[in-house]
């Protein structure tokens, strides 16, 4: 189930991303690709739909390890839904700029190339802060211990999505 | 080069932790081996090692630049050390308190986890105007990229060898 995960976000980041993408342990010059030199592009149509598959998954293995109870869940899922919608907010101002960043991604200067890292830091902070927002009220609808493991679950997931993410946006050019 | 770094990731988060029941389908069929203090001072010295290799490659720094970035780098990571002390004393804890763990036990570490995150992204906010005045933009951002690479690697090598708690 995870592998699906990652096989969305990765399908996801390499739609919106340039071709001949540098990993972080490649110092040569990136390696020749099939693609041409038009990055393939998805539309913004395709993208909330791979968007919407990788929430649906996510809220799958939430539902697979947390092994509510039926009281639990009438009450757990509704303030879940409501908390993806705030990290959804966040992930909206995140794939703006990944967005932003392959069409600047050639021809970027050294202020825009600031401006997205700060950009992208206030992101970060956004998300880490929503997660801590919302403690309390997973801690109003489960018992101590259930509410600690959707926190374990959510913050594993989300930092899985986040790690996939960043594998395949490629460097900034120097 | 990754590769050493992730098998060091694999190796201290295993060893550290206790075998439960692991949230990402992990089984471990025999004990698991137990490290001191002082492996694991000397394994995470050797991911900073490779943390700083990792950016001199990638980072193609001129005589100049090179001169101007690693002290700031130095700096920076002195505080990054930190906040993963504090990371690396949660996770110690949590295997020592995995199988009685109290719900005010597991909400406050969490807390404190949450914290160190917030504590990294701050960190890394602060520190950018400083690398850009050592370094051109695209490079610092360049920089900025490969560090919270590091860092998102770390949290998801370290997490996924923590068994899930046991509600």
């Amino acid at each position: 189930m995870l592998k699906n995960v990652i096989a969305a976000v990765l399908i996801l980041a390499g739609a919106l991303m340039l071709p001949g993408a540098a990993l972080a342990q490649q110092a040569q010059p990136a390696q020749p690709t099939q693609q041409s030199s038009t990055p393939t592009t998805a539309s913004d149509q395709d993208i909330q739909m791979l968007r919407q598959d990788i929430r649906s998954q996510r809220k799958q293995i939430i539902a697979a390890n947390m092994q509510l109870t039926d009281a639990e869940a009438t009450k757990f899922w509704p303030v879940y839904d409501a908390y993806m919608q705030d990290v959804i907010k966040n992930s909206d101002g995140r794939f703006a700029l990944i967005k932003e960043y392959a069409e600047k991604y050639d021809t970027m200067t050294d202020a825009q190339a600031v401006s997205l890292v700060n950009r992208w830091g206030a992101v970060d902070q956004s998300f880490a802060n929503t997660r801590v927002q919302w403690m309390p009220k997973f801690e109003a609808v489960l018992p101590g211990k259930k509410a600690a493991l959707f926190y374990q679950i959510d913050r594993r997931v989300a930092q899985l999505i986040d790690l996939q993410l960043m594998s395949v946006i490629p460097l900034v050019k120097q | 080069m990754l590769c050493r770094s992730l098998a060091v990731f694999l190796l201290l988060g295993g060893a550290l932790v206790s075998a439960g029941s692991p949230l990402v389908a992990q089984t471990y069929s025999t004990p698991l081996p137990t490290v001191n203090d002082k492996d694991v001072a000397l394994l995470r010295k050797n991911l900073q090692a490779e943390a700083k290799q990792l950016i001199t490659k990638n980072m193609q720094l001129t005589d100049a630049e090179a001169a101007a970035f690693w002290p700031l780098y130095d700096q920076y990571a002195a505080e990054v050390r930190k906040v993963n002390d504090t990371r690396f004393g949660l996770v110690k804890q949590y295997a020592k308190v995995y199988k009685t763990m109290t719900p005010d036990e597991a909400d406050s570490m969490f807390k404190l986890l949450c914290d160190a995150d917030q504590t990294i992204i701050s960190l890394r906010v602060q520190y950018l105007p400083q690398f850009e005045q050592v370094l051109p933009g695209t490079k610092a951002a360049l920089f900025m990229q490969l560090d919270r690479r590091l860092d998102s690697l770390f949290n998801v090598q370290v997490a996924s060898q923590l068994p899930a708690i046991k509600p």
